[in-house]
């Protein structure tokens, strides 16, 4: 018995030593002997393809909430000219009277701060009656959609956009404003039913005087900010106080931008046909490529020779990689910002989009040469390394949701042999053999 | 109720000897010479030897299973189970160009059992370590491309390959023993390597029969001076080692696995040893060994194993046979000395590794005994090897001995 106790009080002594093994720490004594079969490299000689796309040609620009008026020289894009289609609404309901007196009749537009090109100068818009209803090509209107109105303005503005937000009323002619104040007061059908209405009013147009503007402007378009207000006075009242409005229908308001080419500009519309899906390679294009939202112009990017580094070991691990695009030097002086920020996407071999990143501009306010858009594709290159052929996918370069058809942001951005400033990757890899021991 | 008390105790010690199984797999060592071929061999000397330097071929003793030369298992006393256990506790420091790391590790070294099946056959048959593998190393990485930037990759290391002995000895002649063990090898050695995100990790697993040899003489010059000479002898055997290997990168796993083999070599070795006892009271031992180490691959190409020549000299001294009135009188006093080249030859230089031990048996009643032993050593080189290592290495083991058959007469 005594002697069980002994063997077990030594069992207990002997498994203690299992238990109260150290934990040591981590040694650096014995790496001189360690022969790594891992090689990790910092990578920037990877080829990185651009090519300006045009998945669309068309970009729907109906009901967007921004009317943009304008015209302006890019050297970059070439002209564009916008030009803003509104339908509007029958008129408020009211009960004029005969004794009401008709005063005026206002298109009135509020100016959103948002301004493309030079706000130095003025621009001339006028108005014009539509000759045609705006009617919508399935669900909406294009950048490319157009409607005849009657040559003749009804009123021309002189405007020029600022930093700050302002109304606009545009006085239109009496008229127009007395038949309007004539067909109310009688309850006329043209002005109680909306579709005849339609009929008697089928919109307007706010067109830029070519010849005298270099810059667009936007206009906030919502029901309440653009409305055509005619002023009545009622009797024994003083004038101006009394008004009712006919609002803007906002699914009939659509943005006409006009793109023409330019000598200075590689961007050649013409070898863009009408065919969905055209590309232009950065090397036709001087060694650029060109995002413009709302003609449809995206860049996409591609790392044709990603695969190669698989010939090199057995395994490879990206642990990062990541992108400088640069804008070309000189294509965006102030009145063309750079946008903050892009959308980046991957897109397959059907066209299939899906969202991938973002790009954020970085800029160098010092000296502007080394403003560059920067992103990390390791997520990208991860599951593009090795993929089936059919699953291969590229990048595309677009603008953000909330820019690209709404404004007229472009970027253009720089292939790794643009000779001004030069799209970088730096891609840090580990190259593993597993069978070098 | 004696065959319930045998059949609980055996059931114990299958049950002892499966839990201990796990602990033996456990880490053994902790030390970056373990990054070699096989890893660290083990000395396997645990015991009644132990304070002797672990001098063992030409040693006999009745209450310690000596599985050194499997000859000595004949020893045992008949109608005798024996039982031996041994754990030790090592705490190293390596030092290295001026750096200089400490270690510590608790280990179960040894876990047999050994018993007279007849007049002239003693069985045994327990669990050693053979070889351990047991590193942590944090190595700074140069990155290409990158001008002096480096980062830190971390290397593990464990497991081993363990030994599964049976050993049968006999004898042949009236002074003449001779043992056969046959051994079952096997383990794993996992080596993992992280650096960034990725991972790998290396599995090596093995599984191997081996047979070694030991023969014993034993006589009296004279009346006063008993003499044991052995020989042992095992030969070179294959061990194939299937590596897989395991690569992922963060979340990626990289799809396929590589699976290799190498053939590495379990040494073949030869040894003679000769003991001589005085009155029964001193004992002075000596032992020879050649092990050739150069079969074994390192798998580093500016490391090599080296065939290697170690000496031990042991010395025993009992005060008194019986410890009738002091029990000090009855304690085995031991020392020893163990010199020879170290196995590790790194670019073409071999430094020599020493070890002085110094022990106590402590005697239990019927012949059971246990055996505290402390050695202090250094193995390596900071000249040649640059990794020197210091050690201090205490070793507890127990040997306890029952009667089989006639129990009922102690009792």
């Amino acid at each position: 018995m005594k002697k069980n106790i002994i063997l077990f009080s030594l069992f207990l002594i002997l498994t203690s030593f299992y238990f109260i093994s150290c934990n040591n720490n981590e040694f650096t004594i014995g790496q001189d002997y360690l022969s790594s079969d891992v090689r990790i490299a910092v990578v920037d000689t990877c080829t990185v393809n651009l090519s300006t796309i045009r998945m669309m040609d068309s970009v729907v620009t109906s009901n967007k909430g921004i009317a943009l008026v304008g015209r302006f020289d890019d050297k970059d894009f070439g002209k564009y000219t916008a030009t803003s289609y509104f339908g509007f609404l029958k008129p408020d309901n009211s009960n004029l009277t005969n004794s009401d007196y008709y005063d005026s009749l206002s298109l009135i537009i509020y100016y959103n701060k948002y301004y493309y090109g030079d706000t130095n100068q003025y621009q001339n818009i006028s108005v014009f009656r539509l000759n045609e209803n705006i009617v919508l090509n399935d669900t909406a209107l294009y950048n490319n959609s157009s409607f005849t109105y009657d040559p003749a303005p009804i009123a021309t503005i002189y405007f020029r956009p600022t930093w700050k937000k302002q109304r606009v009323s545009i006085r239109l002619p009496d008229d127009l404003g007395k038949d309007i104040f004539n067909k109310i007061l009688n309850q006329s059908i043209a002005v109680t039913d909306e579709a005849s209405f339609e009929k008697y009013f089928k919109g307007l147009v706010l067109v830029t005087d070519k010849s005298k503007s270099s810059n667009i402007a936007g206009f906030i378009v919502n029901d309440t900010s653009v409305v055509i207000r005619l002023y009545y006075d009622l009797a024994n009242v003083s004038r101006g106080l009394n008004s009712l409005d006919i609002s803007v229908n906002t699914s009939l308001q659509f943005n006409q931008i006009n793109q023409e080419k330019v000598s200075s500009s590689y961007l050649d519309l013409e070898k863009f046909s009408k065919k969905n899906n055209d590309e232009l390679s950065s090397e036709v294009t001087g060694n650029q490529s060109y995002i413009q939202g709302i003609m449809g112009f995206d860049v996409e990017l591609d790392i044709p020779h990603l695969d190669n580094f698989l010939l090199t070991s057995d395994y490879i691990g990206i642990s990062q990689a990541i992108l400088y695009i640069p804008p070309v030097f000189g294509t965006y002086p102030s009145s063309t910002p750079l946008p903050a920020s892009l959308s980046v996407l991957m897109i397959d071999q059907f066209s299939n989009v899906s969202s991938y990143s973002t790009a954020t501009l970085v800029t160098d306010y010092v000296n502007n040469q080394n403003t560059y858009y920067e992103f990390d594709i390791s997520g990208y290159l991860r599951n593009q390394l090795g993929a089936f052929p059919i699953n291969k996918k590229k990048l595309l370069l677009t603008l953000s949701n909330s820019d690209f058809n709404t404004t007229l942001k472009r970027v253009v951005l720089a292939d790794q042999n643009n000779p001004k400033n030069r799209l970088k990757v730096q891609l840090k890899l580990l190259f593993y053999n597993a069978n070098s021991n | 109720m004696l065959i319930r008390t045998k059949a609980l105790k055996l059931f114990f010690f299958i049950l002892f000897f499966l839990q201990a199984n796990k602990l033996i797999l456990a880490q053994n060592t902790f030390s970056p010479y373990s990054l070699f071929g096989i890893g660290e061999i083990q000395s396997g000397e645990y015991g009644r030897n132990a304070g002797m330097a672990g001098v063992s071929i030409g040693f006999r003793s009745t209450n310690f299973l000596n599985i050194t030369n499997p000859a000595a298992i004949s020893a045992i006393d008949s109608y005798t189970f024996v039982y031996d256990f041994a754990g030790s506790f090592k705490f190293s420091n390596f030092q290295s160009l001026g750096q200089s790391q400490s270690v510590s590790l608790a280990n179960l070294g040894k876990l047999a059992m050994g018993f007279q099946a007849s007049r002239n056959w003693a069985i045994s048959f327990g669990l050693v370590p053979y070889s351990s593998v047991g590193y942590k190393i944090k190595s700074s990485q140069f990155i290409e491309g990158a001008y002096n930037v480096t980062e830190d990759a971390h290397y593990d290391g464990n497991g081993g390959i363990n030994k599964l002995f049976f050993i049968n000895s006999f004898r042949i002649f009236p002074k003449l023993y001779l043992g056969i063990n046959s051994s079952y090898m096997f383990g794993s050695i996992n080596k993992n390597m992280s650096v960034d995100n990725l991972i790998t990790e290396t599995k090596s697993t093995t599984r191997s029969i081996y047979f070694d040899f030991g023969l014993q003489y034993v006589n009296k010059f004279s009346e006063n001076v008993d003499c044991v000479f052995g020989l042992i002898y095992g030969y070179r055997t294959p061990l194939i080692m299937q590596n897989s290997i395991i690569a992922s990168f963060g979340t990626d796993t990289f799809p396929n696995n590589f699976e290799n083999s190498q053939t590495q070599y379990l040494p073949a070795f030869y040894g003679a040893g000769l003991t001589l006892t005085f009155n029964k009271k001193v004992t002075i031992a000596a032992d020879y060994q050649f092990q050739q180490f150069s079969d074994i691959n390192t798998n580093y190409s500016n490391v090599h194993f080296s065939d290697v020549h170690q000496v031990k000299i042991g010395f025993e001294y009992l005060p008194a046979l019986r410890y009738l009135k002091n029990y000090f009188y009855g304690i085995h006093y031991q020392a020893g000395f163990v010199l020879s080249n170290s196995y590790l030859n790194i670019n073409g230089s071999q430094p020599v590794n020493y070890g002085l031990c110094m022990g106590l048996g402590l005697p239990l009643k019927r012949n059971a005994m246990i055996n505290l032993a402390v050695e202090y050593g250094k193995t390596g080189s900071l000249n040649y090897l640059q990794i020197e290592e210091n050690y201090t290495k205490l070793t507890l083991s127990i040997s306890l001995t029952e009667a089989w058959f006639l129990k009922h007469k102690y009792d």
